[in-house]
């Protein structure tokens, strides 16, 4: 039996899961982002057969019991070629090689996703803000979210509230410099001090109410079944906002939680409409006791909630793919 | 703290902070922040049976003479974060840490001593030790060996799936500079920890260019396998992997496999029972011998002593040197006395 992964160079929770697959005497294949794919052939007909070669090993579609897109991407080897900004026929070129990577990738993963399958290629990148108004959709309590570039709205939605916070609507950012250091922007407070250099009109940016959490809740989503932690992020001012900027000292408590039947039933009916069968889902419970919906990362760290909740995903994880 | 104790009707422990109950005293084992602390068996009883019932009914339980002593025991709590208050619907939510520990490793680590006349057959080792998933490599050599010899044995573990090398090497004879110690350890970066045994002076190499390995000099003189065994505070553990692998495994010898300095097969190189030579049988040979497995199973609940001691779970064990010849009698370097709750000088 063979389990073909994609994922990135170097992620440890990618090799944990291959320690259990090994465990259970089922081969690998690693599909990581050192190498690029080498297509041999593809034959559409009655009976397909997808043959390819990575990192000078030959896989036959047809040998492959199942599929786990961990993370990253996979890129198909076309010829390189340089081209020279000033002529627009190389260029032209150049962008229809993409577009024959692209169909070919998008068939690979049609045909991975006939096997048994974990996560989708194509949906890694989700967009927040559908989720977030699928979720609200579904019955589902989110916090009050504005996406705006004017001042006035933004006054009028900060005095409807304690606090507001303001997030990225895409992932969070982390840039390196030599001579800077570590720039990060994840979700920050928006205090009156910074309204007050905000211009009347501004880039546009996503605000939402800050929830007053109990305990915030990160879940782990695997074929119809929830892992789930508590993490008391409120006690300790540095993580209250944004649980990544670790206390490295005193970490926040983590400890495994009962996901209410109702919670996980909505849950369920959300994750099938944006077609995933695995995730991380972040959410809180509130002071009055409600479950307030964040958002979802399709490659979300597992590991972060499997090791202290002695949880053991990665062999659930393994488990899956080989069954 | 007295607000939190009238807002709130209950209280519950962090599932990862787990008391543990001795003979005369207990310790609550904080595994995510890998701590312990003291408290008393009666503090341990009310952690442990009277956790569902209120703060109020708590109090009214030991009458108003024991209040000052319970506000005392909540305080200390809560400041050490060991619990939280609650509402009674909340306690459903939090479910004791499952303590069920497996490794998908049929070895987990690994021990091989290197003697004068050894003749390891190193390549072939570590390709066995490989298959059997080890992670963790002890490598200990107890004569004069030179820092370009050993490196060029641990080479050999450059494409394994060992994730942990410690090395420990008689003090160089011949005059090694700060330099050269760091080069060598930076040859391999799977090496965690380096102990140079039989120095001048007990020390510690500084080195920041090397934050995740530990070069150490030691006045012992580790020659032989009898240095080892020995039980003592500074050898406590406080993850949840150990500590969960405790409950039902040796905290010393469960999934280990070693290869004594003449090439026997051994749970632990100390112990006199060999099941084969590495020259004529393979690990995974010995592995499947019934016998060879029964000392991972045997654990702190069932030794001697150990199994009324609050440390039982955090502390390390040796099935070589024992105090008896009962196989299930106390480590003979150990010098707690749980019932007196003293560390007697040997």
């Amino acid at each position: 039996m063979t389990v073909v992964i994609i994922s990135t160079d170097g992620d440890q929770s990618t090799y944990n899961v291959i320690d259990w697959l090994h465990h259970f005497k089922i081969k690998v294949h690693l599909i990581d982002d050192k190498n690029r794919l080498h297509v041999n052939s593809v034959q559409l007909s009655k009976n397909n057969h997808l043959r390819f070669e990575y990192d000078n090993k030959k896989i036959d579609l047809m040998e492959i019991h199942s599929f786990w897109h961990r993370r990253g991407n996979i890129s198909i080897a076309f010829p390189a070629i340089k081209y020279l900004e000033d002529f627009d026929f190389e260029k032209q070129f150049v962008k229809h090689l993409d577009q024959e990577q692209r169909k070919l990738k998008e068939y690979f993963n049609f045909e991975f996703r006939q096997k048994k399958h974990l996560g989708n290629i194509f949906q890694t990148d989700i967009n927040k803000l559908i989720v977030l108004e699928k979720a609200q959709r579904l019955g589902i309590a989110i916090p009050d979210t504005l996406i705006t570039s004017n001042k006035e709205e933004l006054l009028n939605f900060k005095s409807k509230y304690q606090s507001i916070i303001c997030k990225p609507l895409s992932d969070g950012l982390m840039a390196h410099d030599l001579e800077i250091g570590i720039i990060t922007y994840y979700t920050n407070i928006i205090s009156d001090d910074n309204l007050k250099i905000l211009n009347n009109t501004f880039t546009v940016s996503l605000f939402q109410e800050k929830i007053e959490k109990k305990y915030e809740l990160r879940i782990f989503f695997i074929d119809g079944d929830f892992y789930t932690m508590a993490i008391f992020s409120q006690e300790d001012t540095k993580t209250s906002v944004d649980f990544r900027k670790y206390n490295y000292v005193k970490p926040n408590r983590t400890v495994p939680y009962n996901l209410p039947v109702s919670v996980k039933d909505m849950l369920k009916v959300l994750m099938r409409e944006l077609n995933l069968n695995t995730g991380s889902i972040d959410m809180a419970v509130t002071l009055k006791n409600d479950y307030v919906f964040f958002e979802i990362n399709p490659i979300g760290q597992f590991g972060m909630t499997s090791y202290p909740c002695n949880y053991y995903l990665e062999k659930k994880i393994a488990n899956y793919l080989s069954n | 703290m007295s607000n939190q104790l009238l807002d709130k009707s209950h209280f519950k422990l962090y599932a990862n902070c787990i008391p543990v109950k001795g003979a005369s005293r207990s310790i609550i084992c904080d595994i995510q922040r890998g701590r312990y602390n003291f408290i008393t068996n009666d503090l341990y009883e009310i952690l442990s049976e009277q956790s569902d019932l209120s703060i109020n009914d708590i109090f009214s339980f030991y009458g108003a003479e024991n209040k000052e002593i319970l506000e005392e025991y909540f305080h200390f709590l809560s400041s050490e974060e060991y619990i939280f208050f609650c509402e009674f619907e909340e306690l459903g939510l939090f479910p004791k840490l499952d303590l069920h520990w497996e490794s998908p490793s049929i070895i987990t680590n690994a021990i091989i001593d290197v003697g004068i006349d050894s003749n390891h057959n190193f390549p072939d080792i570590f390709i066995q030790l490989e298959d059997l998933g080890c992670k963790a490599l002890q490598l200990r050599f107890f004569t004069e060996t030179t820092l370009n010899e050993v490196s060029e044995i641990l080479a050999f573990t450059e494409s394994s799936s060992i994730t942990s090398l410690e090395v420990i090497i008689p003090y160089p004879i011949k005059v090694t500079t700060k330099q050269e110690y760091i080069s060598f350890a930076s040859s391999n970066l799977r090496l965690s920890l380096v102990i140079f045994h039989s120095a001048p002076q007990n020390s510690v190499l500084e080195n920041e260019s090397l934050p995740c390995t530990y070069i150490l000099f030691t006045e012992d003189q580790i020659n032989d396998e009898y240095h080892c065994g020995v039980i003592s505070k500074s050898y406590f553990t406080l993850n949840i992997e150990s500590f969960s692998e405790a409950q039902l495994f040796n905290s010393c010898l469960n999934r280990k496999i070693s290869i004594d300095k003449s090439g026997n097969i051994k749970n632990c190189p100390s112990m006199s029972l060999s099941y084969g030579n590495i020259k004529f049988q393979t690990l995974k040979e010995v592995i499947r011998m019934k016998e060879f497995k029964k000392v991972w199973s045997i654990n702190k609940n069932q030794i001697n002593i150990c199994k009324d001691c609050e440390f039982r779970y955090i502390c390390t064990d040796c099935r070589a040197f024992i105090s008896t010849i009962d196989v299930l009698s106390k480590p003979a370097k150990c010098n707690y006395n749980p019932y007196l709750e003293t560390w007697e000088e040997k």
